[in-house]
């Protein structure tokens, strides 16, 4: 028997290698099938300043000043950037350089996110074997390894800050948990480093910082305040707040901002209900009622007494007291609603019911039996977890970034679901398998204690039954004596007696042909979950967007476009280096990481006006914008353009944000002037005059006809709109065409020191002057 | 006897047509009646509407409308039941509660026969838009009093300034209040309307008795809930049905529903209810609670086979129940697959 024990034990650890190998290589889809290289926008940043990081060392970092970008303000990015995903990289790189590995800086970024990916597998082991045991653990680490939501941040060579900030958040609830279970004081210390690193990661750290004390004032709602718990949540907020306000982003904002009030207002909760229990504890139950009453009544007074006033003084303001910013709180559909640079990121927008399934897959349909598992059997820890999953799911369908954090949690609760259900069926099996034995058995081994097939079993056997096929623990038992930590191992009178309820309704086997059809079905669906994420890893998630793919229409390899590093590199190697180049601000990381040029807006949208205006240089007419772009002394701009190629994410159709954002600042730019009196956005002829007098208009279409004639032997015709463009002899005379990339993809004009003598009829050119002058 | 029943018959004759010809002239000269006593016919006319909008139809749109000049103002609101019921995000619906609570404004104030609110239906009338040329919605015009008005079917021409468009007066405050309306149809011309009423549970007189109603009941559940150690408030049954209608109205798009003003079904061109869209783009809201209905009854089923079916001690009703449970989760399973791939053309892709 002690080698079965010492088998099982040693299988979990070997499922737990294979589920950590599981989840890095199935993010390996990016390299085998493109190359290793960073992807898409942000990572670009991240990697520009690893870079700066492996080459000028930690403090030089901190205190960077970059003056490639936003020019010409600059910014500050050691004080503006959340730097533990680059400290994490700039570490690694260290580590083995130190251990005479020569590995390039690029190839450790590219291949940070899929190693904590296999670390966040752990975590979830971690997390729910706290709250389940350990088979429930595997089955979590396993569904987090490759669940699609996940994966879909995490690829190797995307280097954002998600791919650690998710292993550092489940990280810490792994912690937190462990603490609220043991009650050591070790396990706090590790609780604070791991928000510490968490705070240093990714914004996303005031998810915690709210779900924690929400957590706290359930437990003590719920009558589950412990010394505990006490351990685990005290520390976490006094020396976390310290901690996170001694780094430069978030600075004072955790004490002043109001998101973090919720920790504040749970830690002195905390205390009174502390103090509360131990006043109780002290006196007689009649003194106690006497004291508490008369602490009551005068709460009651003075609370009463406050809400009138504030009631008073809300009422004589105007607007009864709330700004936008307070409903922003109230309301989180505000700002996707009314503020433009937020509402134009696709990943902030609500998810639609289909993308739940996309990315979560089945796991979105067991969730729900996991809450109810969880409250089948209320621990600390599934308290936790339900929490967690709530939560998670609420702000999931607020921005569809967020269904990153929502991936662990549902993944934590599908997975007790399923093992619970999983226990009770091979529990099922066996006992209709093998004939009852004698309820003395029960405890000797995982096998024996098994639900009785019969009504006629002991107190004791059936006790033992609900152990194995409910609780689930029966093999997590003897991983509960080994951590010493699991709820499980130190029974509370609460649970006791909840044990004893149960115990009085014994438990029966369902039939057997019944148990094997459901387990087929869960295989089928797991093998199902399976196939879905490697397709999803393999196929959707995993295009860099740097570099692009298309089959071939014979069946035969690819088409790869290149196009983006190839104008990267015309620019890196054909300007200036102090050359200023303009573009929408999707392209600033890029721009200034792989062509090293000084950009005027990059994805850090920390000022809007300066965006509004590149927005409005593209939305005006050409000798407006030639002005706009001299006066901030742009020598180079470029434009991605799709239709040539049918590349559908390009500026003439991100070109309706920019008139909103442009909008939102200068009000002389108004969508309506952009859209067809039908509120139709079209390039066509059709198009409104404005529209196909604008900037962005011409340096797409610049000698689009003659191209595609020449390519599809239809003039004009753009393949992403799918019609002939409005205007088809596009002249330029304040921009000139100096490079133009294989596919059009990207196309760059140099800003014309002076513009070509103008063929404008002279009143009109008076008026161009004037403006330009203005 | 015959003669006199001979000259009955004639006078009675004669009776008649002269009503018939009153009512002929009435009806011809109404146009022509003196403008105070059409003002006094729309008012005990408006009288018999709750928010003071008299329903637009062609015979009180020639009465009333058409002519050389009128001693009141005309304010139309344009509607129509198919874009209210596709286009919720226009918010028509509260956009005409608003312009009711402005006709009942003006109807009790000082200058109440100067301004008068009707609405055009286009399912009762399309005279009046073909008439003002309006083809989009929201539409509330304004006819001045000194505008002629030959015909119905000839096209009339206003200014800009009198029409009430997203264009003119803005989006920011849409839908516009009750204010924006008087300020548009009445005070600009001077003519003035008593304070907006709105109507408000505040002011009902039921109101008192219903804080009363609510402040006993929380402090007798408040009461409850700590004498009995809050034995009910901490009851896992109600918390876990809480916990599955928020993971129910999150995982079916609901905030979706909420930002993107979805409709919760949309009618197609034959007038058909259409609950499910197929195409990547976009959803509605019942098709996105079916399927959070649909998680929860595969979910549930499960927790059933797993917590409550070994519970019973009767073997043929757990045998059956249990059956149930899984056949119910399996076919929610395999319903969500199907509509999933009926959505979004999405198949699982096998590589072996």
């Amino acid at each position: 028997m002690r080698l079965f024990a010492k088998l099982g034990e040693a299988s979990k650890y070997l499922a737990l290698t294979g589920i950590c190998v599981l989840a890095f290589s199935i993010r390996l889809f990016s390299v085998v099938k493109y190359e290793s290289v960073i992807h898409e926008f942000d990572p670009y940043f991240n990697y520009r300043v690893t870079q700066f990081l492996t080459k000028e060392g930690f403090y030089e970092m901190w205190n960077w000043f970059d003056d490639r970008t936003w020019y010409p303000l600059g910014r500050v990015v050691g004080g503006t950037v959340y730097p533990g995903l680059i400290f994490t990289a700039g570490s690694i790189y260290r580590i083995l350089h130190f251990l005479n590995i020569p590995i390039h800086v690029q190839e450790v970024c590219v291949f940070t996110a899929p190693l904590f990916s296999a670390l966040c597998a752990l975590a979830c082991y971690g997390l729910v074997s706290q709250a389940r045991g350990s088979g429930a653990g595997l089955l979590a680490s396993l569904f987090v390894a490759i669940v699609p939501s996940y994966i879909s941040r995490s690829v190797a060579g995307s280097f954002d800050n998600e791919g650690v900030a998710i292993f550092a958040l489940v990280n810490v609830f792994y912690w937190f948990i462990k603490t609220v279970n043991s009650g050591r004081l070790s396990d706090a210390v590790v609780t604070v480093a791991a928000y510490g690193y968490m705070v240093l990661s990714w914004g996303g750290y005031s998810f915690i910082i709210n779900l924690l004390p929400l957590y706290c004032l359930a437990c003590i709602f719920f009558g589950r305040l412990t010394g505990r718990l006490y351990v685990a949540f005290a520390p976490l907020v006094a020396i976390g707040t310290a901690i996170s306000c001694s780094i430069p982003v978030v600075g004072f904002n955790a004490v002043l901002m109001s998101e973090h009030f919720g920790a504040f207002f749970a830690f002195v909760v905390l205390h009174v209900a502390l103090l509360v229990s131990y006043v109780r504890r002290m006196l007689s139950p009649r003194h106690f009622y006497v004291l508490a009453s008369g602490v009551v009544a005068a709460a009651l007074a003075v609370g009463g007494l406050v809400a009138s006033v504030v009631v008073a003084y809300v009422a004589k303001s105007p607007t009864l007291g709330w700004t936008g910013r307070s409903m922003t709180l109230l309301d989180p559909t505000y700002a996707s609603r009314f503020v433009p640079i937020i509402a134009s990121v696709s990943e902030h927008q609500p998810p639609q019911w289909s993308s739940y399934l996309m990315d979560l897959h089945v796991l979105v349909m067991l969730a729900p039996a996991g809450i109810l598992a969880c409250f089948s059997r209320l621990t600390d820890a599934t308290l936790f977890l339900v929490l967690y999953g709530l939560t998670a799911v609420y702000f999931s369908g607020v921005m569809i970034r967020l269904m990153l954090v929502l991936a662990p949690a549902v993944c934590c609760l599908a997975a007790v679901a399923l093992s619970d259900l999983l226990y009770v069926l091979n529990g099922s099996i066996r006992s209709r398998l093998s004939p009852p034995r004698p309820s003395a058995s029960s405890t000797t081994s995982t096998a024996t204690a098994t639900a009785p097939a019969t009504a006629a079993g002991s107190p004791a056997a059936a006790d033992g039954a609900v152990a194995a096929a409910v609780s689930g623990s029966a093999a997590g038992g003897k991983e509960a004596a080994d951590e010493g930590s699991s709820p499980a191992a130190k029974k509370k009178p609460r649970s006791k007696s909840s044990s004893k309820a149960a115990a009085a309704k014994p438990l029966y086997a369902l039939p057997i042909a019944l148990c094997i059809a459901l387990l087929a079905l869960v295989l089928a669906v797991l093998g199902l979950y399976v196939v879905h994420c490697i397709h999803a890893s393999a196929d959707m998630y995993s295009s860099p967007s740097v570099v692009l793919q298309s089959p071939r229409h014979d069946g035969n390899g690819y088409y790869v476009f290149d196009d983006f590093r190839e104008a990267y590199a015309w620019l890196r190697h054909n300007t200036h280096p102090d050359t200023k180049v303009a573009s929408w601000w999707d392209y600033g990381y890029q721009t200034t990481a792989m062509a090293n040029r000084t950009v005027i807006v990059d994805n850090n949208t920390w000022n809007t006006s300066h965006i509004a205006t590149v927005g409005r240089a593209m939305a005006s007419s050409e000798a407006k914008a030639w002005s706009i772009y001299r006066s901030l002394d742009v020598e180079y701009v470029f434009v991605v353009f799709g239709g040539l190629v049918g590349y559908p994410s390009d500026d003439i159709n991100k070109f309706l944000w920019m008139v909103r954002i442009g909008g939102g600042v200068y009000p002389e730019i108004k969508e309506k002037d952009y859209l067809t009196p039908d509120g139709d956005y079209r390039v066509d002829a059709h198009g409104a005059k404005t529209m196909l007098n604008s900037l962005m208009y011409k340096l797409s279409y610049y000698d689009y006809a003659e191209e595609s004639q020449l390519m599809m032997g239809q003039r004009g015709v753009d393949r992403v709109r799918g019609y002939q463009i409005g205007r088809l002899n596009v002249k330029l005379n304040y921009f000139e065409e100096v490079f133009t990339s294989q596919h059009w993809m990207m196309r760059i004009y140099r800003v014309r020191d002076r513009p070509l003598r103008d063929p404008l009829p002279r009143a009109k050119k008076g008026k161009a002057a004037a403006s330009r002058r203005g | 006897m015959p003669c006199v029943d001979k000259k009955s018959t004639t006078m009675k004759a004669t009776l008649i047509l002269c009503m018939m010809a009153l009512v002929a002239l009435s009806a011809s000269v109404s146009a022509t009646m003196a403008p105070s006593e059409l003002a006094s016919e729309l008012a005990s006319m408006r009288h018999q509407f709750r928010d003071a909008v008299i329903p637009l139809t062609d015979d009180l749109l020639q009465r009333f409308v058409v002519g050389r000049s009128r001693p009141y103002a005309v304010a139309i609101f344009f509607t129509a039941q198919q874009v209210v019921d596709s286009n919720p995000g226009l918010r028509l619906d509260d956009l005409r509660r608003e312009y009711g609570l402005a006709a009942k404004a003006f109807a009790s104030g000082p200058d109440a026969d100067k301004v008068f609110f009707f609405e055009a239906g286009l399912e009762v009338s399309q005279t009046p838009f073909g008439m003002l040329q309006v083809n989009a919605l929201p539409c509330v015009v304004r006819i001045p009093p000194g505008l002629a008005i030959t015909s119905t079917k000839a096209p009339l021409e206003l200014p800009r300034s009198e029409k009430m468009l997203p264009d003119t007066i803005g989006t920011r405050d849409y839908p516009w209040p009750a204010e924006t309306f008087v300020d548009f149809i009445g005070t600009r011309h001077g003519v003035t309307a008593a304070a907006v009423d709105r109507p408000s549970f505040v002011k009902s007189p039921m109101f008192p008795f219903v804080v009363l109603g609510a402040v006993v009941t929380v402090l007798y559940l408040a009461y409850k809930a700590l004498t009995t150690q809050m034995a009910l408030l901490r009851s896992p049954v109600l918390w876990a049905v809480l916990s599955l209608a928020v993971f129910w109205f999150s995982a079916s798009g609901g905030m979706y529903n909420i930002i993107r003003g979805v409709p919760f079904f949309i009618r197609d061109r034959n007038g058909k209810i259409q609950f499910f869209m197929t195409g990547r783009q976009g959803q509605l809201g019942a098709e996105g609670f079916t399927l959070g209905t649909l998680y929860l009854v595969a979910s549930c089923g499960l927790a059933f086979v797993t917590y409550l079916a070994p519970r019973i001690a009767s073997a043929p009703l757990r045998n059956l129940l249990s059956l149930l449970g899984a056949l119910m989760a399996a076919g929610s399973v395999y319903q969500t697959f199907t509509l999933w791939t009926m959505k979004t053309g999405y198949k699982h892709v096998f590589y072996f």
